[in-house]
């Protein structure tokens, strides 16, 4: 189980960087190029070395988690994958830097459905959704108040083993509910501004439906999460649940990167957007562009556009909570 | 993708924004692929979608409304109009657009365009179902 928790991430890491380099079209490592460029010689020979280095280094990180997982050096395998993304990002920077040359000045054409946004109900729909299971289990741990126990875990490590607990107060028993609340909201409002998106109809529904299964899963941990203290009493069950939440997000990522391939062989233009806006492939800065959300170069879906006060404000609603939650739990 | 009506702008184009939206809007409502009581996206909305200043869409949208193609009903909901006979063209009016045709038929003929070919696209944007 622990083996599964440690290299699930990795693979799930290599697959994403693999797929990010070639998913729209007419852009490649971040830059324009001609539409048909990933498919010339120089083309396939930048995306045959990024992906063959890259597979390399995936199956050489595997092996040394899987030996410090075999010797009992759990939390080495888990700090191993942040030097993996980093040891990608630096893939990632060889390959935009001879995929540079190639670069061509995008034109500058952008393309809007006129019709009205027919994917916000079921965005609005689905989220509602994912909040029963939260009201319910609310209801079930009022109803078994008297079954929770007085001192209960709510942490625990890469091995399996808790190491942090809590105790039996409305605070205590309820937070992952408010938690999962304030972030299924937080999802509901980004799936909502994704109407004043740039982009199609194809993208937006795009960026919608992985709004919705991101919210079903957020949903179903914390409700898990939440029952845990009425659950942990038949065995440990932490591990497994985090396993299955693995898996189910890795699913959601794969199937959101086939659909982004399928948008990009539908042949509509990408994002009309100058490439001198772009910092490291990801960041988009454009003060002359009025849209906060624009299409990602790098990833599915939308990102923001950081030369608007009301981008930064939309990050802080994010980051406060998370940053709150953390000092919270260090001063415990 | 989903066979809804698109507009389709080219930033750096010689023609202005603003006249692209009208120009697209209009030839929709005329060929069909906007039918009346159609609900078009907020200013807000198609501005943000495309890129462009929210007073770009306004601007086209209300002039589209003044030629009697898009309704703006209370608050922000837009529609497509039905039209009715437009009234009889003034004569100002109709020698303004003689002009307007006249130039962009020497425009075409300047750029190797044969009269032939003129002459089909022509009848051929008149055939469209109105």
């Amino acid at each position: 189980m622990t083996y599964l928790l440690v290299l699930l991430p990795v693979f799930i890491v290599g697959i994403v960087f693999l797929a990010v380099a070639n998913l729209h079209a007419g852009i490649l490592f971040g830059a324009s190029v001609p539409v048909e460029f990933p498919s010339s010689h120089a083309g396939r020979r930048i995306l045959r070395e990024y992906r063959a280095r890259g597979v390399v280094m995936m199956a050489v990180f595997m092996l040394m988690d899987a030996i410090a997982l075999q010797r009992g050096h759990a939390d080495l395998a888990i700090f191993a994958l942040p030097a993996q993304v980093l040891l990608w990002a630096a893939l990632y920077s060889i390959a935009v830097r001879r995929t540079r040359p190639f670069a061509i000045q995008p034109p500058l054409v952008r393309t809007a459905s006129l019709d009205r946004d027919h994917s916000l109900k079921p965005m609005v729909l689905g989220c509602v959704a994912a909040l029963l299971p939260l009201l319910a289990a609310t209801l079930y741990l009022h109803l078994h108040w008297a079954s929770i126990p007085e001192i209960f875990p709510v942490h625990w490590g890469a091995d399996g083993q808790a190491n942090g607990w809590t105790q039996r107060t409305v605070t205590g028993v309820y937070m992952p509910i408010w938690i999962g609340v304030a972030v299924i909201g937080f999802v509901l409002v980004i799936g909502i501004s994704v109407r004043y998106a740039r982009g199609g109809e194809g993208l937006r529904r795009l960026t919608r439906t992985v709004l919705i299964l991101v919210s079903a899963l957020l949903s179903f941990t914390f409700t898990w999460v939440a029952l845990l203290p009425l659950l942990h009493r038949n065995g440990p069950t932490a591990p497994f649940a985090a396993v299955g939440v693995s898996l189910v997000g890795a699913g959601i990522v794969f199937w959101a990167i086939v659909q982004q391939i399928r948008l990009r062989n539908s042949g509509e233009p990408y994002d009309g957007t100058p490439d001198n806006c772009w910092y490291a492939g990801m960041f988009y800065y454009n003060p002359a562009d009025p849209s906060i959300f624009v299409p990602k170069r790098l990833g599915v879906g939308h990102t923001l556009n950081f030369a608007h006060p009301i981008s930064w404000m939309g990050l802080a609603v994010l980051l406060l909570p998370i940053g709150f939650l953390l000092l919270h739990r260090h001063a415990r | 993708m989903n066979g809804a009506p698109q507009i389709r702008i080219v930033l750096d184009g010689p023609t202005p924004i603003y006249r692209q939206v009208v120009d697209q809007i209009r030839t929709l409502c005329v060929d069909g692929g906007l039918k009346a009581g159609h609900s078009m996206p907020s200013v807000r909305q198609l501005a943000a979608n495309l890129g462009v200043h929210f007073n770009t869409i306004a601007e086209a949208y209300r002039t589209l409304a003044v030629e009697g193609w898009l309704e703006v009903k209370q608050g922000r909901s837009v529609f497509v109009s039905e039209r009715r006979e437009p009234r009889q063209p003034t004569r100002a009016a109709a020698a303004q657009h003689s002009s307007r045709l006249r130039h962009q038929v020497a425009e075409l003929r300047a750029n190797g365009f044969s009269p032939e070919w003129i002459r089909h696209e022509i009848e051929s944007a008149l055939g469209g179902p109105e």
